[in-house]
């Protein structure tokens, strides 16, 4: 009888056991969900592409004269041509005193992405001497 | 009664089982329903963004630069230089989120430089519009930060000569112009050459009728035009006017080579 009930014993330890082996098991078996979610080098990559495309735009000053200009078509034209195929983006330009200036969407559509990089540049303005924040954000597309 | 206590014991391992299932399926349910619905701003690696913030107080402070020296060089106040490094000097340290930022600079007063600038507009074929400034950033964040100098130098400056030739009562001159912004060969967006009349009065070359004004696409450009119906000048005073792309304004004045 008593080896019986030792026997009983051991068997209910194993059972705990592999419930919380069960359990563990789910846990493992979702981090690598987690593991993709996390991806900074997704991050760098967008976020050094998007500070390019701006410097690029901003070298010769052209990206202060089109946002003094309120040519908010000419700058979305001019993003979607300079970012790979692939990447949305979404700019909101802001004044000195945080107003918005864009009275449009300057986007390639919805920014619908797991990774979105948000991008802060600011800019002075040669032509008026006027300065500018412009957050720039960038996704993969799915 | 004991042989149902001795089931339901036997079968306790089983819900045991069952439960831990049914906890593994909501979590990974769970994970799953976290990962479709949300959605994270992320912010990039802390180095990469301060050595961006870096890259892109440099640019806007060369930005600043040619645009202060754009509006001196049409008759703006020399203090704009300087007004407009202090409100960019406020604006840049109000908008570094990581941690503190201090940006400061020094107008260039080594000669012939004076508050930064150099505005010399000769009478010997050379003209400059200049403004230099040295920075300096500093930046700290949680990993560890950075200090960066750096000196921002615009110069836009015109070189230019003339000759001038006497044929049958009309003078035939020529006018060569080199632009230059920062010692390299650039375009000009606007180039105006005047003449000097026997009056002593300036006259736009433009209104001759046979005025040419060639551009080689290298920073060089040839004015070609006669004046008729004047008496002969000798050495007349020739003068450019010129815009870059940068629109920053430079003269020049020069005196005709008589062939």
């Amino acid at each position: 009888m008593k080896i019986l009930m030792n026997k009983k014993g051991q068997v209910r330890t194993l059972e705990a056991l592999l419930a919380v082996a069960v359990v563990f098991a789910a846990l493992l078996l979702t981090r690598p969900i987690y593991a993709s979610y996390d991806n900074l080098g997704d991050y760098d990559v967008l976020y050094t592409m998007g500070l390019n495309v701006l410097v690029q735009l901003d070298r010769d000053g052209d990206l202060g004269r089109l946002i003094s200009e309120r040519n908010w078509a000419e700058i979305a034209d001019r993003l979607s041509i300079m970012l790979p195929l692939g990447v949305s983006f979404n700019l909101t330009v802001y004044d000195e005193e945080s107003n918005i200036l864009n009275d449009r969407p300057v986007s390639s559509g919805l920014i619908d992405s797991k990774c979105v990089v948000s991008i802060q540049y600011i800019l002075v303005d040669r032509s008026n001497l006027r300065f500018y924040v412009i957050r720039l954000q960038l996704a993969w597309m799915k | 009664m004991d042989e149902v206590m001795d089931m339901s014991r036997n079968n306790s391992g089983q819900v045991l089982l069952i439960t831990a299932l049914a906890i593994a399926l909501i979590i990974s349910s769970l994970m799953l329903y976290v990962y479709e619905t949300s959605q994270s701003i992320a912010f990039a690696d802390q180095s990469l963004e301060l050595n961006g913030f870096i890259r892109n107080v440099k640019i806007g402070s060369r930005n600043l630069v040619i645009g202060s020296l754009a509006n001196i060089s049409i008759g703006g106040e020399n203090e704009t230089l300087r007004i407009n490094l202090q409100r960019w000097r406020s604006f840049v340290e109000s908008h570094y989120y990581a941690g503190e930022c201090s940006l400061s600079y020094e107008l260039c007063e080594d000669s012939p430089y004076s508050s930064g600038l150099w505005m010399y507009w000769g009478t010997e074929g050379l003209g400059v519009s200049s403004a230099e400034v040295d920075f300096s950033l500093s930046l700290s964040d949680n990993s560890g930060g950075a200090d960066v100098a750096y000196s921002i130098n615009i110069t836009t400056h015109i070189e230019i000569s003339a000759v001038s030739k006497w044929i049958l009562g009309s003078h035939l001159v020529n006018v060569t112009m080199h632009l230059f912004n920062e010692g390299s060969p650039a375009l000009c967006k606007n180039i105006t050459v005047y003449y000097k009349t026997s009056s002593g009065k300036w006259r736009d070359a433009s209104t001759s009728n046979d005025y040419l004004l060639r551009d080689y696409g290298n920073g060089t450009y040839i004015a070609r035009f006669t004046i008729s119906g004047q008496p002969i000048v000798h050495n007349r005073e020739i003068m450019v006017e010129c815009f870059d792309r940068r629109d920053i304004f430079v003269k020049a004045v020069t005196r005709c080579v008589d062939l």
